[in-house]
């Protein structure tokens, strides 16, 4: 992982670390604020609620109190005791409506319903439920289930009824009135609480009987218990809380997002400014490994780094100096070696010649009968040697003056096969092998690689008087290209290996040591290396390594 | 000139030389009588105006061929000259030159085209079955019908109450739309408002308007305690009131295919039609129907009958139909509704304009419901509409038959009365009861008469000198 992203991860954590830790605990308080005042607030709403209920008992106390004390009710009886009319009949809806009751029923006391606000049509018929009411001695307001009817039926509805009785002689009236546990009451506390309220029957799979409002859940309950006619459930929504909860979540998580984010491009700015003097300098120091010397790293730096960057770039400038003085020194040697050597090739002819020339004076000069003879051997011996000297010259000429390769994409395990096509009929003893990995391509002047190929086949074959096997191979080493010569002559001793390339070495007799040499820098000219290695068995192996070209 | 006109000359020319005394006993023209209706919305539809306030409404301005008397003698109106050439056969005349008050000549096609209405698929009505004796059971009117003032009806058995049946309120000729009245009176631009009609063939009615509003019954006593009303009508009437026979029969019907083996008899033993009258039928004079006739045309013989069928209530919720157009007919539901529920019926109630009822009673498409229906004062057609009404039409080609060959009058009720007594256990049809028109009239109001039919003769009323 490059130290940018390092560093740019590394502000990331710092900046995310603490709000992760922070952020839990935040939440936890809020949640734990959030409940206490949810629980508050539904203790409050269950507590008006309770109130409405005790207030409804308290009035529904008052009124069948009132009633039964009225002038209302004394004409009532009146009339019963005159016989029963049609106004006895309908006084429970006129009496009920009239005291703002939505249950009212008038028994004799035989419990036979003499008037019915709620359920007119129950006239002339007990009513056991209701009038069991008036058995009660401590005269509080009940939960009862009361018959009603509606369009689809009858059902029965709970409702918070008390009974109080009335004498008007021989006639008793009792009066047995309340109120309906209905949607109106639903909807009175629901408006009084916020919360929905349902309204249940009783048993353990019990009815609905009345729901009003709309709450948005997750809920949390309350129930108020009338037993053995109703309960009435309250239900709040803990959505608010759920809101608060993920609206604070929501600003940690913008924060986090935004800190990361904040944290993340700092991060990458430092970690540029930082690095990018390292960068030149790891840049810088890759071309110096290539060869480029004169190189200067630009960046600007301040502290370590600055001092890093000073020191870099003095020593590259040194390192240019000194490596031009290098060169110079051996250029200045290798010449001196060349010449050394050119003289010392150059001299070896000289010495034959002269003697040739001395020895036709002499004979000359003492008329020697065999004069004739001695002219002709000592002018072949002379114009050999030039001959000799006329090589020499060519090849040095050759080496000195090694044009530019032009490189271009070769498929070299097609131009190995071409060459090795010209040693179809090699000579007596000798066998070529090769072993070919198709489709290897890099970057060569075809003619170069050609006259190497050529020339280190060619040594091959030399190596070998006596005859032997020669084994050729392409093959791709990581990201280069490798043809091997192999040969099963004598092979190269170690301490000549080290030498073997350079101009005028030579193990071979007659050899101008220029061949290997020249092989060497045509190689190096393509951006590869050639070098030797023992054979499988003996002999030298000559491999050619060309960076390969991509696919 | 008719004789009720000529006697208003008379009246006009004496009225200068009589004495007070003699003045006193005439009839007076002019006037306005106000009427207070309680409970009921007029309707002009005489198939549909059957409840008694209804059909004393539409008699201001729409009239059957004839009337019955208080003694069920047959009085003219529309048409005269009822003959009998034989037993099958009936042959009546228009009376000459009637006229509609917007002028054109009444012609045995308007006849026609009111009657043939009860046949017709939207308006079917049970009072078909008062044609039921004629050819093809009254369904083709037209055919037996000639033109232009002479109806003669061909009958498909003998059938001596014909004629009575004619005077059927539902039997009133209604005027094409685009014309108006045949009645004693017009109806006003204004809303309630009638007009006398000088072209009615009996003469001009004493009263020059009626004044009708519609209101409840502490409305209507407020008014006439108020003396802004010299007429209510409807309502279980107040004190002193007046009121007719109770020939407005209320009747349950039932499928029995829908609502159980069970149901007549969890009916008979939980709704207690004593109970049903003293307490929730407070809107008219009322009286107890246990036979399938009300009291006024047969004896109810206590309603001892054959048990009915037991069997558990149907597992559906049932619904009783009734009509919404008659309050007491709301409180009579709703005990049944109470009653049943009792014996482990659901029952679901609704309310229906009286129009959908009969459709629905046409139909066949209802569980049950309750419906009234106004019955002649003759115990023949009245058994044909209370079988036809219980949806057993093709016993009326069996029974009307055997009744209509007996001549005797008497002996042709007593007959009714016994195969009506017969075949109530088997009808799908429960009578619950009747009611009358209850009708309180300030002193003023005289010469105001109740006729067979229960209904008040509006036209012969007129406005007296004042009670001290």
């Amino acid at each position: 992982m490059r130290l940018r992203t390092r560093i740019a991860l590394a502000f990331a954590v710092l900046s995310v670390v603490p709000l992760s830790l922070v952020v839990p605990v935040a939440l936890r308080d809020l949640r734990r604020t959030l409940s206490t005042e949810l629980d508050a607030r539904v203790q409050v709403a269950s507590n008006a609620a309770v109130t409405v209920l005790d207030r409804t008992r308290a009035d529904v106390k008052r009124s069948v109190e009132e009633l039964s004390e009225s002038v209302a009710l004394e004409d009532v009886a009146k009339e019963l005791h005159q016989g029963g009319g049609s106004r006895t009949a309908t006084a429970g809806e006129r009496l009920m409506k009239s005291r703002g009751l939505t249950v009212l029923s008038l028994f004799d006391k035989k419990g036979i319903t003499l008037s019915s606000g709620h359920l007119p049509a129950r006239l002339g018929d007990p009513d056991e439920a209701l009038f069991a009411v008036t058995q009660r001695t401590d005269k509080e307001t009940v939960p009862v289930l009361v018959e009603i009817r509606d369009e689809t039926g009858l059902k029965k509805v709970p409702a918070l009824v008390t009974a109080r009785d009335m004498d008007y002689g021989d006639v008793k009236i009792w009066v047995v009135g309340g109120v309906l546990l209905d949607a109106q009451l639903a909807n009175h506390l629901s408006s009084l609480t916020g919360a929905r309220v349902e309204i249940d029957g009783p048993g353990p799979d019990p009815q609905l009987i009345a729901a009003a409002g709309s709450v948005i859940p997750p809920l949390v309950e309350r129930k108020e218990d009338l037993s053995p006619a109703a309960q009435v459930r309250f239900q709040y929504s803990r959505a608010s809380l759920i809101r608060a909860e993920a609206g604070v979540l929501r600003a940690f998580a913008v924060l986090v997002g935004l800190g990361l984010t904040l944290s993340v491009l700092l991060g990458m700015v430092l970690a540029r400014r930082i690095t990018r003097p390292v960068e030149a300098l790891t840049d810088a120091a890759r071309k110096i490994g290539t060869g480029e010397l004169d190189i200067q790293v630009e960046e600007r730096a301040s502290g370590e780094v600055g001092e890093l960057v000073g020191a870099f770039n003095r020593m590259t400038s040194e390192l240019e100096r000194t490596t031009q003085q290098l060169v110079a020194s051996e250029r200045v040697a290798a010449w001196q070696e060349v010449a050394r050597r050119l003289a010392h090739e150059i001299k070896n002819p000289l010495t034959p010649i002269k003697m040739s020339l001395e020895t036709l004076l002499a004979a000359q000069r003492t008329n020697n009968p065999r004069f004739q003879a001695l002219f002709q051997e000592s002018a072949g011996a002379v114009l050999e040697e030039v001959e000799r000297l006329r090589r020499i010259v060519d090849e040095f000429s050759q080496f000195a003056r090694l044009p530019k390769p032009q490189l271009k994409p070769l498929d070299v395990t097609e131009l190995t096969t071409q060459i090795l096509s010209l040693y179809a009929s090699p000579p007596k003893g000798i066998t070529i092998a090769s072993v070919l990995t198709p489709g290897l391509a890099a970057n060569a002047d075809r003619d170069q690689l050609t006259q190497v190929l050529v020339n280190l086949v060619k040594n091959a074959e030399e190596a070998m008087p006596e005859g032997g096997n020669i084994t050729v191979r392409t093959l791709l080493e990581g990201n280069q290209v490798a043809i091997e010569i192999e040969d099963e002559g004598p092979g190269i001793k170690p301490e000549d290996r080290a030498r073997i390339f350079e101009p005028y070495f030579t193990t071979k007799e007659g050899g101008t040591g220029l061949g290997l040499a020249i092989a060497s820098r045509v190689i190096q000219e393509h951006g590869g290396r050639l070098e030797v290695t023992s054979g499988a068995k003996q002999g030298a192996r000559f491999r050619v390594l060309l960076p390969a070209l991509k696919k | 000139m008719t004789p009720r006109a000529l006697s208003g000359a008379a009246l006009l020319a004496l009225a200068l030389i009589a004495t007070s005394s003699f003045a006193a006993s005439r009839g007076r023209f002019g006037g306005i009588v106000h009427v207070a209706v309680i409970d009921a919305e007029p309707e002009s539809d005489p198939l549909l105006a059957d409840s008694p306030v209804q059909a004393s409404v539409l008699s201001l301005s729409a009239q059957p061929l004839c009337r019955l008397d208080r003694n069920g003698r047959l009085v003219s109106t529309l048409a005269q000259d009822f003959q009998r050439p034989t037993p099958t056969q009936l042959r009546l005349q228009l009376k000459p030159g009637i006229r509609f008050a917007s002028g054109p000549t009444i012609t045995v096609k308007h006849v026609v085209d009111s009657w043939s209405r009860m046949f017709s698929a939207g308006s079917t009505s049970p009072y078909r079955a008062l044609f039921f004796p004629l050819r093809n059971g009254g369904t083709q009117l037209t055919g037996a019908i000639t033109p232009p003032s002479l109806i003669e009806l061909s009958l498909a058995f003998p059938w001596p109450d014909l004629e009575r049946s004619l005077c059927h309120p539902a039997l009133a000729v209604t005027p094409p739309r685009s014309l108006a009245g045949l009645g004693p009176f017009l109806p006003a631009s204004a809303p309630g408002v009638y007009i006398f009609n000088l072209n009615f063939p009996d003469g001009r009615p004493y009263a020059e308007r009626f004044t009708l509003s519609s209101t409840d019954f502490r409305g209507a006593q407020k008014a006439y305690s108020l003396n802004q009303a010299e007429l209510v009508m409807g309502g279980a009437g107040l004190e002193g009131s007046r009121s007719g026979p109770a020939l407005f029969a209320n009747y349950l019907l039932y499928q029995p295919n829908r609502v159980g083996n069970g149901f007549r008899s969890a009916f008979e033993a939980a709704v207690d039609r004593a109970d049903l009258v003293r307490f929730f039928v407070g809107g008219a004079p009322s009286v107890v129907m246990s036979q399938l006739l009300p009291p006024a045309l047969m004896p109810q013989n206590g309603g001892v009958h054959a048990p009915f069928p037991n069997g558990p209530p149907p597992a559906n919720e049932l619904t009783l139909l009734f009509d919404n157009g008659l309050p007491d007919q709301r409180k009579v539901a709703e005990r049944i509704q109470v009653k049943l529920h009792d014996r482990g019926y659901k029952i679901a109630l609704r309310g229906v304009p009286r129009s959908v009822l009969r459709s629905k009673w046409a139909s066949g498409d209802f569980d049950f419901m309750l419906q009234g229906v106004l019955l002649p004062p003759a115990p023949a057609p009245a058994l044909a509409i209370a079988i036809d009404l219980a949806g057993k039409r093709e016993l009326l080609a069996s029974e009307l038959p055997t009744i209509g060959a007996i001549a005797d009058q008497t002996a042709r009720d007593a007959r009714v009365r016994e195969r009506a007594e017969a075949l109530y256990p088997s009808l799908p049809i429960i009578p619950l009861y009747a009611q009358g028109l209850s009708i309180t009239a300030r002193p003023e109001v005289q010469n105001l008469s109740f006729d067979a039919q229960g209904l008040p003769n509006l036209a012969d009323t007129f406005l007296g000198a004042s009670a001290p």
